[in-house]
């Protein structure tokens, strides 16, 4: 009797290895089908999951509640400073559109842009991937930035289908983005640390960096246009390796869980990896 | 018996749903996984076959929405599921504990197989991130079990 189960157990073994192969060779060869298909299903039954995404939003919240106190008495705070601030920076306007006037200064930006929605994001917490609800068809292709109305750096796409595509965030693991500091023009890199922090590295020890100070994209990229916000200063973190460096952890402009609608720059396309 | 299979697939869609949806995340951050816990205990109270399928779909959801590569989750659900399968059958008297063990043994495997999947891709800081969520999981997978022990 007990033969027979072992050999009912080796018979079902050697059927599902057989299997596996067989799905394995349709799986694979199924990839440019299967994601878009997913997708667009997805999308539409996202009604109840927009309401699953909030109610997630609503219990972090309260989970976090004592830090977005905190936080909400750091931005009355920082609204008193930006209104003092507000009364200085309207006399540099004024001054700003005199001088535009007389150099006849054109725009700066001039970027083509495409908007989209975030549908989904990955739902792992390990790759840090998102999808948009525009693709090929609207002219997106693979390495195109994207960011936010206020010119903050989202990522950028690297997978594109008809009407979907495939983003990175900056959280992605590897990301390595050159910065620079907006208000002493110090070039570092910010990358990720062993335990996941976004961290300034590549500082030199005479550096001007403050706590609090913005990084902006620079020009030394090759997957970002220059001008890109990317994170604050946080605090200083002691570096590892040589003396004659800092480092400093940082604080990412992005805060995703408020995010939906995204821009898309479609001017330059990078190479993608 | 149909009736059975069709409320199961129906309560493994609302819970790739859930997943898909409640697990939403851009900053790299633990979360639970919910849809292998599902996978573990139809391991133990459905065919193999049926099993199979469900990793299927599970898989396409995961490789679409995340991993490093397409076929990424495929394959670490299959080896970590395969292994169940060969501790039912070797191991399982029966028994509650048992299958305590044996879930838990699932979910190890399948947290070594994303590690290790991550080392191989240069990507060492995600480690803790796994361990988290491997904690995360085995601590609902443990309070899952003898919630549904205690209903029996």
């Amino acid at each position: 009797m007990k033969q027979k189960n072992n050999f009912h157990f080796l018979l079902l073994l050697v059927i599902l290895i057989i299997t596996s192969i067989l799905l394995f060779r349709f799986y694979f060869s199924q990839e440019k089908i299967l994601k878009p298909q997913l997708v667009y299903g997805l999308e539409r039954g996202g009604l109840i999951g927009n309401y699953l995404f909030n109610f997630k939003n609503w219990t972090n919240d309260l989970l976090h509640f004592n830090s977005l106190r905190k936080q909400l008495s750091e931005l009355q705070y920082q609204n008193i400073k930006f209104i003092n601030q507000l009364q200085d920076f309207k006399e540099t306007k004024k001054e700003n559109i005199l001088l535009k006037d007389a150099l006849k200064i054109k725009d700066e930006t001039g970027w083509s842009l495409v908007s989209a929605k975030i549908i989904l994001m990955d739902p792992s917490g390990l790759t840090g991937s998102f999808w948009i609800n525009k693709g090929t068809e609207t002219g997106l292709k693979e390495g195109m930035n994207v960011i936010l109305e206020d010119k903050i750096l989202i990522g950028r796409l690297i997978e594109c289908f008809n009407n979907y595509c495939r983003g990175e965030s900056i959280f992605s693991p590897e990301t390595k983005i050159s910065v620079e500091d907006l208000r002493s023009s110090t070039l570092a890199i910010a990358e990720k640390d062993i335990k996941g922090n976004f961290r300034l590295k590549l500082v030199p020890y005479e550096s001007d960096i403050k706590i609090g100070d913005i990084l902006i994209t620079s020009s030394e990229n090759t997957n970002f246009f220059k001008g890109l916000l990317v994170a604050k200063v946080k605090k200083f973190g002691s570096s590892s390796d040589v003396s004659s460096l800092k480092e400093f952890i940082l604080e990412p402009l992005l805060n995703f869980s408020q995010i939906s609608s995204v821009l898309i720059i479609t001017d330059i396309i990078f190479s993608s990896p | 018996m149909i009736q059975r299979y069709f409320l199961n697939l129906l309560l493994f869609l609302f819970v790739i749903f859930v997943q898909i949806y409640f697990g939403m995340v851009l900053f790299l951050s633990p979360v639970l996984n919910i849809a292998l816990i599902f996978l573990i205990f139809v391991l133990f109270y459905f065919p193999l076959l049926y099993l199979f399928l469900l990793i299927f779909l599970t898989a396409i959801a995961l490789d679409t929405l995340s991993g490093l590569f397409w076929g990424m989750n495929l394959i670490v659900l299959l080896i970590s599921l395969s292994t169940g399968i060969l501790l039912t059958r070797f191991l399982e008297k029966s028994h509650f504990f048992s299958r305590l063990i044996i879930g838990e043994s699932i979910i190890i495997v399948y947290f070594l197989c994303l590690l290790i999947t991550n080392l191989i891709f240069k990507t060492p800081y995600i480690s803790l991130i796994i361990f988290e969520q491997f904690l995360i999981t085995s601590i609902f997978y443990i309070a899952l079990s003898f919630l549904f022990n205690k209903i029996k």
